[in-house]
This record gives structure tokens, C-alpha cells and sequence, in this order.
């Protein structure tokens, strides 16, 4: 009742009709994946630990250091540290990380009527074969591949996420510690909330030594622990999240100077082990310096899914349009929206449900089929990778043929 | 612009060059006879101009990108982003030829924001 005034008043944004798997907060200015416990308890972790090292060791410190002042700069660090890695982690864990947004039907209904995509339908059912679209990138032939649930071709370094049932830009992977994937928009922030746990996690360690070696040379070491057990407690959380975390951090750093994703990493897109032949990184830059500017500090592309814009019929429509079936697409006119379109009879909510077709994109497929099984909620990921000698060089050869006869290769 | 004789036609993305965002500059079939090739390709390659100063890793990118992680990306909440200003201009950019060339001609080209830099939708009557 409440919400249907609330709704007479306000209108409809966007985000509360959101096709993904995600959960929005504070009208749609904060965003997370489904699953955000994990994220509140990290949270809690940092805090509580936080509040310990404050009340119990900065006190100590400030006025047992030798000279009387000096040990103010214990709390400050410690200020520090919490402001950082908690405004990295909110930044990790709360915004859109580089979702890309799902075509709408008139696009669709473009494209096909450009031989651009495959007959309506038949990329809805399960183990049928992927499509793939080759173009040249950064002077290396690329396949791009269809992505069924959001109707577009994944670009290079892209993937579907199948928790959020989204398709990411620089996909890296889905961390449930942060309760988001980790993709273009975040990743930055997401190496400097591992790197800040890491150092800060060790300064407190160190602050911890300190107060009972002091502590010791007073009462004797005994005593020490008893009369501040503060510090045990912290010392011993505060090593679980370096050991944790450092290895973490240290695997990404490696990987930015290497300039790959996680995702790349695992399956090996730029491994000349993996792939039987030498591939080279065409992201890497001149040195390992500059990929850690460009990481760090290069650009901070927008949200693309502009969620909180008001609902506008046309998105409307197309959700609509996306429920009742792919194959419903070729129903679609290819008038464009502003000519009075015919609106489905039983308009029903979008589908929720991860996608279990979707694929990981490959750069280059090589010949293999796996099925993984994503923990929590059940679903079933399957991964199909089709493999060139096999059906690749067929198929490129009718897709170049259609591409060439709409005139659309991008060769 | 008659709404009936509308059709829209989608200007795709071009990987050539890298991830960054740049659109193809293939002229579409449907525009021959409304609107001459050089122009529209002109169009076109200013707007990835916009895009490409967007995504560079220059002294604007690094210096705020510098700032912002210094501050912990307080500096966000303040102002807006390099990037965001390159997708204003290409906006406007678009917004402007628009009047000057393409509505006389029958052609509308929107705005790449609206469709999630995915494609630049382009309207003409036919």
C-alpha cells in the first residue's frame, strides 16, 4: 500500500527492474551482487579490530613512548589505515563494476536483419554450439562471442558473470569476500583494499609486539598478556588476515605488472603452455611501471547501466520483450520504438534466474568442455569451448562470407 | 522528422584498436544518397576522438587518478571525472552536428550513452 503511493509519487526508476542477479541500496546509488553477509562481516572485522587498537594499544602507546609526543603518530596511522581500507572496500563491494548493459530488441532485430547473428532461437537451448564472430584487435584475430543472456557480442577481455548474470568489461572474477565481481570499474579498488589489509595488518602486529614488550619489561611477560588481552585478540586476527591477504595481494601484483586478468590467468588466454603456441599480451605496455599507472591511476570510465534514470517505456518494453522467449525476437519490428509497438498481452517479470548456458569467453578456444558447478545457490555453469581444427575454420568462413555479403566486416 | 518512414540503423563497435571505446567507421549502406561518406566518416572519428582522449594515459588521467587514490576516491564524490567530461563533449559534439548537418538531411544520430556505449543509434527517414 505504502509502496504503491510511494510509486504514485515517484516514478519508476530503472534500477528496481534490473535484469541481473543484483541488490541495489539507498535508491539505486549503491549496487552489490546478491550475497552481501560476507561483505557486512569483513566490515565488522576491520571495525571491531579497529576499536580494539584504539582503546587498548594507541593508549598504551601514546603514553608509554619514549619522548612524551612522539606516540600520538600511533593512532594517527591507525586513522589511517581504517579510513583507507574501509573506503576501499565500500568502493569494491558497493558500485557497478563495469556491467555491461543488455542490448535492447531493436538492436537485436538490427543486427540480424544485418546476417549479423544466428536465426532467431537457437542459442536458447542447452549444448547448442556458441557463436563466434572473428575481428581483427590490436593486430591479432579475436573471437568474440554471442552472449545469449545479454544479446551482444562479448568484447575482448570480457565475460558473463553466472552469479550476477551479467556480462562484465575486463572481467576478473566474482569475489564473495567483497560481495561483488571484480571487473574494469573496481579492480583498482580492489588491489589497494588487499594491499591496505595487507600493510595495516602487519602495522598493527607490530604495534602489538611493541605494548607487550613495554608491557613485559613493567610486569613481566606473564602479566603482560593478562592485563592486555586486547592485544592478543588482535595480533592473532590481525596475522589470519595477512597471511590471508598478503598472497593475495602479491598474486595481483604480479598480474598487473603482467597486465592480465585472473580470468586470463586461469584459463591460460596468454600461456603458450596452454594455448600449444606463443601468444603475445597486446595490453601490456612499454614496462611493468606504466601498467600500474594505467591500473591505478589511468582512467575512470562511467557506469554504463544508468540505473538510476526513470524508467522510459521503450526499457520497459524491451524488458518485456527479453521474457517471452529469445526467439521472439524475429517478432520483433524493426520499426523503431516511437511507431506504435505491439506490447505482449501477460507483460510478467524478467527473468531472474542465472543463465545456464553461459560462457566464458575465449580469446583463442582450444578443445575442451567443462561443467563447474558454482557453490552457493547451485548453478550449474557450463563452459563450452569449441575448438578451430574441428568446426572453427567452417564456421569463420561462412561468417566472413555473411559478414562480406552485408558489407559489414570490420576487416 | 515523420515518425512512420523512421527506421534506425546501429553504428557497432570496432575492436581494431584496442578495448577502448571507438565506433566503426564503415559508412552504412542506408545512409547512401542522404548524407556524402567524408562527412559521416568525419563524424564518426571525431567522436572517437573524444573517446580516445577519454581513455588515454595522460597528465589529466594520471594527475587525478593520483589524487583521487590519495584521498582515498574522496575526490569522486567532488568532482567529476576526466572521462565523464570526454562523454559530455562527445554528447554535445553529437548534439551539434546534429543541428548543423544531419536534421536537414533527414538523419538523427543519438547520443552512444544511451545505449551503453554499445552502439550510436541513428534514425533516418527513408
Amino acid at each position: 500500500m505504502v509502496k504503491a503511493r510511494y510509486q504514485l509519487i515517484m516514478p519508476l526508476r530503472k534500477y528496481q527492474k534490473f535484469p541481473g542477479n543484483n541488490r541495489f541500496w539507498c535508491c539505486g546509488a549503491l549496487m552489490s551482487s546478491r550475497q552481501v553477509s560476507i561483505l557486512i562481516f569483513c566490515a565488522i572485522i576491520i571495525v571491531v579490530v579497529s576499536a580494539l587498537f584504539f582503546a587498548f594499544d594507541a593508549r598504551f602507546l601514546v603514553v608509554n613512548v619514549e619522548p612524551l609526543g612522539v606516540g600520538v603518530i600511533f593512532p594517527v596511522l591507525g586513522v589511517l589505515g581504517l579510513y583507507f581500507s574501509m573506503s576501499f572496500l565500500f568502493k569494491t563491494g558497493c558500485i557497478d563494476s563495469g556491467i555491461l548493459p543488455r542490448a535492447l530488441p531493436d538492436e537485436i532485430a538490427y543486427m540480424q536483419s544485418q546476417g549479423d547473428e544466428e536465426p532467431a532461437g537457437s542459442g536458447r537451448t542447452l549444448g547448442a554450439p556458441a557463436r563466434y564472430k572473428t575481428v581483427q584487435h590490436m593486430g591479432q584475430k579475436v573471437k568474440l562471442k554471442w552472449c545469449v543472456t545479454c544479446n551482444l557480442w562479448r568484447p575482448p577481455r570480457a565475460s558473463h558473470c553466472g552469479l550476477c548474470n551479467n556480462c562484465y568489461e575486463n572481467f576478473d572474477h566474482h569475489c564473495p569476500w567483497v560481495g561483488n565481481c571484480v571487473a574494469r570499474r573496481n579492480y583498482r579498488y580492489f588491489y589497494l583494499f588487499l594491499t591496505t589489509i595487507a600493510v595495516t595488518g602487519v602495522y598493527m602486529m607490530a604495534c602489538n609486539i611493541t605494548v607487550i614488550v613495554l608491557a613485559s619489561k613493567k610486569m613481566g611477560f606473564g602479566d603482560a598478556l593478562k592485563t592486555y588481552p586486547g592485544s592478543v585478540i588482535e595480533f592473532c586476527v590481525s596475522g589470519l588476515a595477512v597471511i590471508s591477504v598478503s598472497g593475495l595481494s602479491c598474486m595481483h601484483t604480479w598480474l598487473i605488472a603482467r597486465m592480465e586478468t585472473t580470468n586470463e590467468d586461469i584459463k591460460g588466454t596468454f600461456n603458450p603452455r596452454k594455448q600449444g603456441r606463443t601468444v603475445h599480451n597486446p595490453y601490456r605496455r612499454r614496462n611493468c611501471c606504466l601498467n600500474f599507472l594505467f591500473v591505478i591511476c589511468g582512467p575512470f570510465p562511467p557506469s554504463l547501466i544508468d540505473r538510476r534514470g526513470d524508467m522510459t517505456e521503450e526499457y520497459q518494453a524491451a524488458l518485456e520483450g527479453d521474457n517471452s522467449s529469445y526467439g521472439a525476437t524475429s517478432s520483433v519490428p524493426k520499426l523503431p520504438p516511437e511507431s506504435p509497438s505491439p506490447v505482449p498481452p501477460n507483460p510478467t517479470p524478467p527473468p531472474l534466474a542465472p543463465d545456464p548456458t553461459s560462457e566464458v569467453i575465449s580469446m583463442t578456444p582450444t578443445a575442451s568442455m567443462e561443467v563447474r558447478t558454482e557453490g552457493e545457490e547451485g548453478v550449474v555453469q557450463v563452459t563450452v569451448e569449441r575448438s578451430d581444427s574441428s568446426h572453427g575454420v567452417g564456421e569463420d568462413e561462412t561468417q566472413q562470407l555473411i559478414l562480406d555479403r552485408a558489407g559489414h566486416g570490420q576487416q | 522528422m515523420d515518425r512512420r518512414n523512421v527506421r534506425k540503423i546501429f553504428v557497432q563497435r570496432d575492436y581494431s584498436r584496442g578495448t577502448g571505446v571507438r565506433f566503426s567507421t564503415d559508412f552504412p549502406r542506408e545512409l547512401t544518397g542522404k548524407v556524402d561518406e567524408t562527412t559521416y566518416r568525419t563524424t564518426i572519428e571525431n567522436v572517437n576522438q573524444c573517446f580516445d582522449e577519454a581513455e588515454a594515459l595522460g597528465c589529466c588521467n594520471v594527475l587525478e587518478g593520483c589524487l583521487a587514490c590519495m584521498t582515498g576516491f574522496a575526490l569522486h564524490y567532488c568532482f567529476k571525472t576526466h572521462y565523464e567530461r570526454c562523454v559530455q563533449d562527445a554528447a554535445k559534439y553529437i548534439q551539434q552536428q546534429n543541428r548543423e548537418v544531419y536534421e536537414q538531411r533527414g538523419i538523427i544520430l543519438g547520443d552512444p550513452m544511451d545505449r551503453g556505449l554499445r552502439c550510436v543509434s541513428t534514425l533516418y527517414s527513408h
